[in-house]
């Protein structure tokens, strides 16, 4: 094999002056190469000496943060999927003449999207992410918070759901870290749901109601007798919520993605 | 004659291992080629990532976002960049989004690259962080590697940069105007500008640092995998790959986990290719062996569980560890076969480039050599 020549950056080796320039430079990416490493590893002394706070700061500085997390389907694989439906209110919810689409199933519809593409957008995750958190934090719930989701929010601030949820809470400060995550993604889940409610059933939505599945693929010894998607959902309710509505441009958005309702099917009643 | 003591011939071992550092750390660049690959599919993974979205760019970066309001509340993160898109309605946002994709293209093509690097970096953070939502690890790997990669001299091949740097000579940079004039001429060359001892020095310490980056990336992977008793078991795999959104073509999956010993073998490799990675670097053979695992281990990430940009992007940055006698071979062989299609492109477009108004285009070595 032919040796290989110097390229035109080839330089003798420079003075001391000179190196210790580039020494200061090697020191400054090994301080940082060091917290990275510290960082991205299981739970170990060196984060504890350097310090949690400490490292979270430089890792999740506000300029250019370093976040990162390598625990990938590991050491538990995802093993879950979720679903998402939702259906619209035209009306205050309760009154006699308010007009109640029937549910659509949104996840359902993504998951369509997504068939045969290698290179899907991670839009079409949306309701799955959204359910996947919630279902996560709802899972950490007692039975009164759970009761508290399922009802409906539409005359109260959504301060009024923090409040209660804050009240029933019996976990300490993983509660409340867990209903604060909640609560992003109730929000979250209502804007969204407004949002495509409106594009698929047309103006006027007062309020928006999900249903939030989720069901476990089939042991690894019956793969070849059971299909992970004939798996029953196991639902629960996330109650009325009053609409939370975009701006023109986010709604012309969501109109130019969401499959209109046919007229004269019963999910547009 | 006495024999010297072990002590001094390990003080002769250390001191040579030194001067060998020393040598590789400080003469010259390394792995100019690995770079240069690098910043072609990391900038192809940014335009993949935009490309793949284009649709639906304005539910997930524009003002079809604000349903993860929340979330883009909670991430104060990276503040200069993620207000840029914030304010923009969906015309404004179509036409910038478009210009961050063609910045990505220059990058690819290596014209001013760390210019246009630098860019492409601050508009896909501004664009990618309005969905912190449905972020994932491929934004944060292609995030921080490209930061570290506009450190790196990643346009010495394959490169409009080098092809510009090959026509042009270096102006002597004095003091004073001229001196400044010469310096932004050099720069827009593509000249050396800075001194070679510092350029060297800083990017061979990055390219450690990227080095054990990726490193850390694989080891860590496979070891929060060894805690995992399904993948103690061999049979982690299989549970992912039956979620629909990492089974893009159901057959092809079906296929694989029917045998259970492909399952096994399928969570085996991945694990011990993780935590072997950075071992087996150390040895040649072993390192060629290492790579080719994680060559095939993301591109079956890509096809399996519909993830090419970040499969993309971990190729991209693991190509600094494929070695310079490597990429020679390939590139001969790869310049072999496009000849053709390259003398046909420059045909084109060599004239129209030199009508451009200002261009005062120097006959290359080569064409002088051939006209003498």
């Amino acid at each position: 094999m032919e040796e290989l020549k110097p390229s035109r950056h080839a330089t003798p080796v420079p003075s001391i002056a000179r190196r210790l320039v580039v020494v200061t430079i090697g020191v400054v990416f090994a301080i940082h190469t060091a917290l990275i490493t510290i960082w991205i590893q299981p739970s170990n002394p060196f984060r504890d000496a350097v310090g949690q706070k400490n490292l979270y700061s430089y890792i999740n500085n506000k300029v250019f943060p370093f976040e990162q997390s390598w625990s990938v389907f590991a050491p538990t694989p995802r093993r879950g999927g979720e679903n998402v439906k939702i259906r619209a209110y035209y009306g205050r919810p309760g009154d006699p003449d308010t007009r109640v689409t029937e549910w659509f199933d949104i996840t359902g519809n993504e998951d369509q999207r997504i068939k045969y593409l290698v290179n899907p957008s991670r839009f079409h995750s949306a309701t799955r992410r959204l359910g996947g958190n919630i279902n996560s934090t709802v899972g950490q719930f007692n039975d009164k918070q759970r009761l508290i989701i399922a009802g409906a929010l539409y005359t109260s601030p959504r301060s009024k759901l923090a409040d209660l949820l804050r009240q029933t809470n019996t976990r300490g400060i993983a509660g409340l870290q867990a209903i604060s995550q909640y609560l992003d993604n109730d929000e979250m889940l209502t804007r969204y749901g407004t949002m495509y409610a409106t594009a698929r059933w047309g103006k006027g939505v007062t309020a928006v109601e999900f249903q939030v599945g989720h069901r476990s693929v089939p042991n690894y010894t019956q793969r070849n007798k059971e299909n992970f998607l004939d798996v029953p959902f196991t639902y629960y309710r996330v109650g009325v919520r009053k609409a939370m509505p975009g701006n023109a441009d986010a709604q012309a958005a969501f109109n130019g993605y969401v499959p209109k309702a046919p007229k004269s099917s019963k999910d547009g009643e | 004659m006495s024999q010297p003591s072990v002590a001094s011939r390990g003080l002769d071992l250390v001191n040579e291992w030194y001067d060998r550092f020393e040598s590789w750390l400080l003469t010259d660049k390394r792995s100019l080629y690995g770079a240069s690959l690098a910043r072609i599919l990391s900038g192809c993974s940014v335009m993949g990532i935009l490309i793949t979205n284009f649709r639906v760019r304005n539910l997930m970066f524009g003002q079809g976002s604000v349903w993860n309001k929340p979330a883009q509340d909670g991430n104060d993160m990276y503040w200069p960049p993620r207000l840029i898109v914030s304010h923009m309605g969906n015309t404004t946002f179509l036409f910038y989004y478009l210009l961050v994709i063609f910045v990505a293209l220059l990058f690819v093509l290596g014209w001013h690259t760390r210019l246009v690097g630098a860019l492409m970096l601050i508009g896909h953070i501004s664009i990618i962080e309005r969905i912190p939502v449905l972020g994932d690890q491929g934004d944060n790997i292609l995030r921080i590697g490209t930061l570290l990669i506009l450190f790196l001299h990643t346009s010495e091949y394959w490169s409009l940069d080098a092809r510009r740097r090959a026509r042009t000579k270096a102006e002597p940079m004095g003091s004073g105007s001229g001196g400044i004039i010469a310096v932004v001429k050099n720069l827009y060359n593509s000249q050396r500008v800075l001194p070679s001892w510092f350029t060297n020095g800083l990017h061979n310490v990055v390219l450690i640092a990227l080095g054990w980056q990726l490193i850390m990336i694989y080891f860590s992977a496979g070891w929060f995998k060894a805690q995992g008793p399904l993948w103690f078991h061999g049979t982690a795999i299989y549970y992912p790959m039956q979620l629909q959104e990492y089974k893009p073509f159901p057959f092809l999956t079906d296929a694989m986990t029917h045998f259970g010993v492909m399952v096994g073998l399928g969570t085996y490799v991945a694990m011990v290719v993780q935590i072997g990675f950075g071992f087996a670097l150390l040895h040649p053979i072993a390192r060629r062996i290492a790579i080719f695992c994680a060559i095939m281990f993301h591109l079956s990430i890509a096809v399996f569980m519909a993830l090419p940009w970040f499969s993309l992007s971990m190729i991209a940055f693991d190509s600094i560890f494929v070695s310079t006698t490597t990429f020679i071979v390939f590139d001969r062989w790869i310049r072999s076969r496009l000849r053709p299609v390259a003398d046909l492109f420059w045909d084109v477009a060599d004239p129209i480039v030199d009508r451009l108004p200002g261009r005062n285009r120097q006959p290359s070595p080569v064409s002088s050599a051939a006209a003498d």
